[in-house]
């Protein structure tokens, strides 16, 4: 039951928790939104029914703004900045955040020549190998060995060496 | 200097971590500016790659998991057990034997893990035997320095089956695929299905000097290669 509600429900909890937090602060409070609904009865009860996401997208929403009094010593938000954070647009996730983009700009001009649009397609734009391979006029097998060292060298410059 | 705690950040991204050291994880966090970017950097290694998605990691070390992920056969998946690793057998191409020898001290550097990678079910080691309709997958380690791989399996009738390079076309002559030196285990691209016949299979991979292509390497098969290192393997393959 737990297990389904996780599933279903994931992603709007990640949603919600995103209006208010990024990164690894926005998936602690994912976390601990559905850990709390594993551990503590108390929270489970407080469902007297109605609309299920409703209740989540509540309690992520308090889960989120006790994180920030916590971890952030800000001024806590005001009854009206809460209300307009949680009835603004749903904010359109960049596909990557600034410092990620720059990052990654640095990155591409270490690949070597001809391989940008391999990075473009498959990393950036998440194209499946045999419509990138199709669209670049690569062998399919060629274009995965490609895709497998571009991978090896995010994993070296993200993961490996830090120093960079 | 690196902070001590940075391995809890490591461990919750290849899913090794459990409740209480998640905890310590989340505790830590907000407070440790090198541990967090460190966590950033593994997020955009995920976005980037596809790989580790929140909703596989974050409920997983309180026994709580999302349904799988539909793409399996794309990339490899890790196995989460031990997996059987593959000790490379000498600097010869060993002539083809039932099971495997050994000569002399192994030289070290080189190796190849086997999965078999189920849908919806993730990746298991392979054992002694495989179904004909299994799909394997495989990761490499290169310490020695080697500059390109070949994966294939040979059965009972000298059929070749090939793994890396794949083998689609036969107007084609795929060559030997790429390597990077590195101690860690690297996984392969692409879980391949072969139409197997049941009976005794071996599997091999060569670590090569030499960009060899297929027809080089099935026309010299029983004869040594020079300065290749071989990892070789028998299992016996199902219905």
């Amino acid at each position: 039951m737990l297990e389904a509600i996780y599933r279903d429900h994931f992603d709007d909890v990640s949603r919600t928790a995103r209006r208010f937090l990024a990164g690894a602060d926005h998936e602690s409070v994912v976390q601990q939104v559905f850990v709390k609904l594993l551990s503590s009865e108390d929270v489970r009860r407080s469902f007297q029914g109605g609309s299920l996401g409703g209740w989540l997208n509540r309690i992520t929403q308090n889960q989120a703004l006790e994180y920030l009094r916590r971890h952030r010593n800000e001024a806590p938000l005001g009854d009206e900045a809460v209300a307009a954070l949680a009835a603004a647009p749903e904010p359109e996730q960049p596909a990557l955040r600034l410092e990620a983009a720059q990052w990654v700009d640095r990155f591409r001009k270490t690949l070597p020549r001809g391989w940008d649009p391999i990075f473009e397609l498959c990393f950036l734009k998440r194209l499946d190998q045999r419509s990138a391979a199709a669209q670049l006029g690569l062998a399919r097998t060629t274009l995965a060995y490609r895709c497998l060292r571009i991978q090896w060298r995010l994993r070296a410059a993200l993961l490996e060496d830090e120093a960079s | 200097m690196t902070c001590p705690q940075r391995h809890l950040v490591d461990e919750h991204f290849a899913h090794r971590t459990d409740a209480a050291r998640e905890q310590a994880l989340r505790e830590h966090l907000p407070g440790c500016a090198e541990c967090n970017a460190r966590y950033e950097r593994h997020l955009l290694f995920g976005q980037l790659t596809g790989q580790r998605a929140a909703r596989d990691r974050l409920l997983r070390p309180f026994g709580l998991t999302a349904a799988a992920r539909p793409r399996w056969a794309r990339v490899l998946v890790p196995a989460l057990a031990a997996s059987l690793t593959l000790v490379v057998a000498g600097a010869l191409l060993l002539p083809r034997t039932d099971g495997f020898t050994a000569r002399g001290k192994p030289p070290s550097g080189v190796g190849l893990q086997v999965f078999r990678v189920e849908q919806g079910k993730g990746s298991t080691k392979v054992g002694d035997t495989l179904s004909a309709r299994d799909a394997l997958a495989f990761s490499v380690q290169n310490a020695a320095g080697k500059k390109w791989l070949m994966v294939f399996a040979v059965d009972a009738a000298g059929r070749v089956y090939w793994y890396h390079p794949g083998w689609e076309n036969a107007a084609e002559t795929p060559q030997a695929v790429p390597l990077e030196t590195s101690a860690a285990w690297r996984e392969l691209p692409d879980a391949v299905t072969q139409p197997l016949s049941p009976g005794t299979l071996e599997l091999h991979a060569l670590f090569l000097d030499e960009r060899l292509d297929v027809k080089q390497v099935e026309a010299s098969l029983g004869q040594p290669v020079p300065g290749a290192l071989e990892v070789r393997r028998t299992v016996e393959v199902t219905p």
